[in-house]
């Protein structure tokens, strides 16, 4: 599945989810792991100091090659976007990343309303999205 | 390619793209213990391992480090009239170190939020280095924040009562 084909998939399986009500907690993580090929699909390919690099993986073998300290793929990604998509599409894709991966410190029982906000900004994410 | 011990005295495993004769495996055993210390050492140099004492040492430094960051994404909430309830840090490594903060759920959903996270993103940038690491993350807590779970996985409570 390419990236685009994937976070439509997951973004489908999020409106389910969503319309079923009685999962909240895959609503957001689904959101999440939507956004995050939905922006993968939109920075690669990649050219970082002459390099070129076709997918993530690839870049974060090849960029972080022996740097120290080295960031996680999360955050890389997080970087990432930042760096080539801007700061609306970072901050919808940050508030997204911290509510799945925080979701276990609310015992997954994540409210209807932040389920229903995780929605609309997985929405207004793709619509930034340009290719 | 594989070929049953039973039935042929000469045996090919293919692994990945290399290929081990276990007719003679002594010969396909790596022996350069020096490259294999390197690789380990340099594990360990990522890992932001030394001694105890630097250790120590390192991580107070860092700690310190990571409280002002963190005072200065509260004096951020102060200015944007954010509510703000709580912050929480895990030293995942002596290098590298972990902050949540917390927000009334109806906060979590502001817009104005939004704003915090570039500014979080900002200080991520700035103080990284080989010898430091910090990242942040938010997310809401109306009083119903699992403690248990947040510390089992390492995350230290900032917050404590003001006396008086």
């Amino acid at each position: 599945m390419d990236k685009k084909a994937h976070a439509e998939h997951n973004k489908d399986a999020c409106k389910l989810l969503h319309t079923n009500g009685n999962y909240c907690d895959w609503v957001v993580t689904t959101a999440f792991y939507s956004a995050l090929h939905f922006v993968q699909h939109e920075i690669f390919p990649i050219t970082v100091k002459g390099n070129t690099y076709d997918t993530f993986d690839r870049y974060y073998n090849g960029h972080y090659f022996n740097v120290k300290n080295k960031p996680s793929k999360h955050v890389s990604t997080l970087n990432l976007v930042r760096s080539e998509l801007g700061d609306n599409v970072y901050q919808i894709y940050d508030w997204l990343f911290g509510l799945c991966m925080n979701a276990r410190y609310h015992n997954y029982q994540v409210h209807g309303f932040i389920a229903e906000e995780s929605v609309k900004r997985l929405e207004r994410l793709k619509a930034m999205m340009k290719k | 390619m594989y070929r049953s011990a039973h039935t042929q005295s000469f045996i090919i495993v293919e692994a990945n793209q290399n290929t081990f004769n276990f007719d003679n495996l002594e010969e396909s055993l790596q022996s350069d213990v020096d490259q294999m210390l390197m690789a380990y050492e340099t594990g360990w140099i990522e890992r932001g391992i030394d001694d105890n004492r630097q250790v120590e040492s390192r991580i107070k430094t860092n700690i310190d480090n990571t409280l002002n960051y963190i005072k200065e994404v509260i004096s951020h909430f102060r200015r944007l009239h954010l509510a703000l309830n709580g912050a929480f840090i895990k030293v995942e490594r002596p290098n590298s170190f972990s902050v949540i903060m917390t927000v009334p759920s109806q906060t979590f959903v502001d817009e104005n939020l939004l704003q915090i996270y570039s500014i979080t993103h900002e200080i991520e940038k700035a103080s990284r280095s080989n010898d430091y690491r910090v990242s942040f993350t938010i997310t809401y807590n109306d009083g119903d924040i699992n403690n248990d779970a947040l510390l089992a996985d390492g995350f230290f409570d900032l917050m404590r009562p003001v006396n008086g």
